[in-house]
């Protein structure tokens, strides 16, 4: 498969990649069964979730959907925009978790025009969904829905 | 007394970032994690007055010094996140509310920080008022963030914002927002006012653990 090679990254070592408070209420929220797309969601929206929130204000809230799509292309594509970290991807892989969310966060923050630190619990998040649902099924469930226009 | 930075989220003014730990060189301030929205470039502007609020203020200005901050970690959760940035300030740092401490309904405090920064404001201002709920923000089902609510009206950049207790200088909270519909007056796309004094800060207990991981980073 095109792509990004997960292999030795576990979701223990992604997850302690988080801080502490953030960690545990995503345990929370996992061991009540929240499924994956929603906790993803809610790290993405909790910034703007709430009607108390003025200010600049720009958080934006398809923060998720936009990390998936990154992920998307980055594990399960060729394309070139990821091409600088795929080519140092065996060598992240033989460092630590804290090294290759460092890397990844790095690229798709840049890619989406955000620090390292702001989407870095996203990505982390994202990657854990990638390794527990697997690489092929994360890579078909995400394909890219094809516009069908009725014929006539 | 804390100490709170003007913050600039792409080359613009956002908000308020308080001064949460020094130690090598190394500064950390925390803030609103909204402010950041989709800026790569955070930098914290270093005012004359250096964050004293004692000190008489020139404004209005329009250059300050910059210090290139890097966005250390977050919790989305609570709209918080830990920035740093190289050097030292030369205020002390406030004690930070735990678990323990957390201020009662009627406690008086005061919110530092630029009110109105996003239209360019390098002025801080000292805010007293009460803490007159003790909330609990429910994110999802299950996962509650704790916030303590004040009698004061939050403007445009005050987020950010340090919330002090007046009598005991320990860091409550940072200022996320208020209890009022974006859309209420506003030029364009600036919220200007609001006419609303329910102020909610995210309680700073939460501060220390994510101070913990960004030291280790």
């Amino acid at each position: 498969m095109a792509g990004l090679d997960l292999t030795g990254l576990s979701e223990e070592a992604l997850l302690a990649e988080l801080p502490v408070p953030v960690r545990q209420r995503i345990t929370e929220m996992s061991g009540r069964s929240v499924p994956e797309d929603q906790i993803g969601a809610v790290l993405a929206l909790a910034p703007g979730g709430s009607i108390a929130r003025k200010g600049a204000g720009s958080w934006r809230a398809d923060l998720w959907p936009a990390v998936v799509q990154e992920l998307r292309v980055l594990c399960c594509t060729d394309d070139a925009r990821y091409a600088d970290i795929r080519d140092k991807w065996t060598g992240l892989q033989g460092d630590t978790a804290s090294t290759a969310v460092a890397a990844l966060s790095g690229a798709i923050g840049a890619s989406l025009g955000l620090a390292a630190g702001v989407v870095a619990p996203v990505v982390v998040w994202g990657l854990v969904t990638v390794l527990r649902l697997g690489l092929g099924v994360f890579c078909r469930q995400t394909e890219p829905k094809k516009l069908e226009v009725p014929a006539g | 007394m804390a100490m709170v930075l003007p913050l600039a989220c792409g080359g613009r003014l956002a908000g308020s970032a308080a001064v949460v730990a020094q130690e090598k060189g190394r500064v950390f301030l925390a803030t609103a994690l909204h402010l950041l929205g989709t800026s790569d470039e955070v930098q914290i502007a270093i005012p004359p007055h250096g964050g004293d609020i004692t000190v008489p203020q020139v404004y209005p200005l329009t250059q300050a010094p910059i210090a290139a901050a890097r966005v250390v970690t977050t919790d989305p959760f609570c709209d918080l996140a830990i920035l740093e940035i190289q050097g030292s300030l030369g205020m002390p740092v406030p004690p930070i509310c735990t678990d323990q401490n957390l201020p009662a309904v009627g406690t008086e405090v005061v919110v530092l920080g630029y009110p109105f920064a996003p239209i360019g404001s390098m002025l801080e201002t000292w805010t007293p008022g009460h803490v007159t709920a003790r909330a609990r923000q429910q994110i999802i089902e299950g996962v509650l963030v704790d916030e303590i609510v004040l009698s004061v009206t939050a403007h445009p950049g005050a987020s950010g914002s340090a919330v002090v207790g007046r009598k005991d200088g320990v860091l409550y909270g940072i200022l996320r927002g208020a209890l009022a519909p974006p859309e209420v007056m506003k030029i364009g796309n600036l919220p200007v006012a609001t006419d609303t004094t329910v102020t909610f800060a995210t309680c700073a207990a939460y501060i220390p653990p994510l101070l913990q991981f960004a030291k280790e980073h």
